[in-house]
């Protein structure tokens, strides 16, 4: 069985061109980490498969564009970022909404007992978060992305996304234990800004 | 830690980033941490091997840091057991193979003046392509309304005004089935989607039924598809469909063209539920841009939709193709 580290070692060697051996080894490799960012971007499994199957055809399309092959992950990455974004000023319908269909692809070949947290939980308190901390903090857990490509692919400063990384965690974690707490989090940073660290805590000492 | 001090530290040399992460708070560390990948990825980082360097002389910090990690593997371990739906890989699979091939003929083949047959759907795609740089959809689909008849597709300001909309308006809901047929044929506009080989028109419904066999059991008096098919018997066929999604369900779309008027007949396996359908069962609705007309016939569920800005009188195209009185039903 090929693993993760042998298929990407592939791809990077392959030739450029329309190869479609080369696309079906991203797609073997890429498939499910993409769907599973859709999800966290447009949370029904329609929209998520759809924006996977998008990206895909994109990079079907003009991936032969691409020049550096190891850079495959973060083109599709950002292409799926980018179809979500386009897609959303294009008919405001790819928002959280709450009669959007829920997930139900739990792993039902993992007993509850083999892990701490269910899916289910991470992806609703993931969905709490606003986009801007959601997004990176995806990207940091699914591909495990380096905060430096994260901030890259975002087009971001590399402070911003450090600060947002931290902050999304600490909010993921408060709406895991505590839904009421996660809500007045997200309501306070529904905004672009970022608020610094330092003034919250002026002059505290860790 | 602000962000810019974040920014600052990241233009700085070693031996600079050293001195300011030890002069950093616990708080300002953490942050640096928590951007810190398992399996020790970013110890060439100078400000993440900083910061765990402080960690290390730390047993607070360094407990802090542990636990973090255990809970980052917990959730990362949770959303990898986000499973896709069954059939999307290999559905991804045939629609990038179909575009590579697709984009290899594109380059290879020499163009030529459209015929009716399969030669249509490159015609389709790089017209379609072709106006897409300069307007979108929109214009591909004017483009393709007037294609046949070499109508440069500029009625349609003139049509506005005679547009009367038959449903409750943009507002109107759509199922999934009638959205996944209404984003099929704009990705057919767009040359995203290929048409499979046109069946000749006087056999068109025989192909539809042929795709999507009618319920014998089920059968129905009324029959609107079987009358659009008559229509489709002097029209011109434009393009086809079979689709076969795990969550949509299996479905043929046929694209048609009757008195210059470009029209789709998407016809669904089963009796599926119509939003808002009156007592008869029929839905008469319109979306921003599409008029839709939904019924159920000899146990299966059908759409007929069109642009309402192509025709004067959309409730009178839709009753003409379907031979049907939709005010009497």
């Amino acid at each position: 069985m090929q693993t993760n580290a042998s298929i990407a070692s592939q791809i990077e060697s392959d030739p450029p061109g329309r190869d479609p051996a080369f696309f079906q080894k991203v797609v073997n490799q890429y498939y499910e980490d993409l769907y599973r960012f859709a999800m966290s971007l447009a949370k029904s499994t329609a929209d998520a498969s759809d924006l996977t199957q998008e990206t895909f055809f994109v990079f079907a399309a003009k991936g032969s564009q691409l020049r550096d092959k190891s850079k495959a992950k973060s083109w599709l990455f950002t292409t799926l970022y980018h179809e979500f974004l386009r897609r959303r000023r294009k008919d405001g319908r790819l928002v959280f909404t709450e009669d959007a269909e829920s997930y139900d692809g739990r792993d039902a070949s993992q007993s509850e007992g083999d892990k701490r947290f269910d899916s289910q939980l991470v992806l609703e308190a993931l969905s709490t978060l606003d986009e801007n901390y959601r997004v990176p903090l995806t990207l940091f857990y699914l591909q495990g992305m380096a905060y430096k490509e994260i901030a890259e692919m975002l087009d971001v400063p590399i402070g911003t996304v450090m600060s947002r990384l931290s902050r999304a965690k600490s909010a993921l974690r408060k709406a895991m234990e505590d839904p009421k707490e996660s809500e007045r989090w997200a309501i306070e940073n529904t905004d672009q800004r970022v608020i610094p660290i330092n003034e919250n805590r002026k002059g505290a000492q860790g | 830690m602000n962000d810019n001090r974040a920014d600052e530290i990241h233009g700085k040399g070693e031996q600079a980033i050293t001195d300011m992460v030890s002069e950093m708070t616990n708080d300002d560390i953490k942050v640096i941490l928590s951007v810190a990948r398992p399996n020790g990825l970013d110890v060439a980082d100078p400000m993440i091997a900083g910061a765990l360097e402080r960690a290390n002389s730390d047993p607070s910090l360094w407990d802090w840091f542990v636990e973090s990690q255990s809970w980052d593997a917990e959730v990362a371990k949770a959303l990898g057991s986000v499973h896709p739906p069954a059939g999307l890989r290999e559905r991804i699979l045939s629609i990038g193979e179909a575009q590579l091939t697709a984009s290899r003929n594109e380059r290879d083949e020499t163009i030529e003046t459209p015929s009716r047959t399969v030669q249509k759907t490159p015609w389709i795609a790089m017209a379609a392509a072709a106006v897409l740089l300069v307007g979108g959809t929109f214009f591909a689909s004017e483009f393709l309304r007037g294609s046949k008849t070499g109508d440069s597709g500029g009625g349609i300001a003139g049509n506005v005004g005679a547009v009367t909309p038959l449903g409750k308006g943009a507002s109107a809901q759509f199922a999934n089935w009638q959205t996944d047929a209404l984003q099929s044929v704009d990705q057919i506009l767009e040359g995203k989607k290929e048409s499979l080989p046109l069946p000749e028109e006087k056999v068109a419904w025989a192909w539809i039924d042929q795709q999507v066999p009618p319920n014998p059991i089920a059968s129905t008096s009324s029959t609107p598809g079987k009358a659009i098919g008559e229509h489709i018997t002097s029209g011109e066929g434009i393009a086809c469909l079979r689709v076969d999604d795990p969550l949509i369900g299996h479905y043929v779309l046929f694209c048609f063209k009757v008195s210059g008027t470009l029209s789709h007949l998407a016809v669904f396996d089963g009796v599926r539920e119509i939003p808002n359908a009156n007592a008869s069962g029929v839905a008469v609705q319109q979306s921003d841009r599409w008029q839709t007309v939904s019924w159920v016939e000899d146990g299966r569920t059908m759409m007929l939709f069109f642009f309402p800005t192509d025709v004067k009188d959309p409730a009178g195209w839709a009753e003409e193709l379907m031979n049907i009185d939709l005010a009497a039903r």
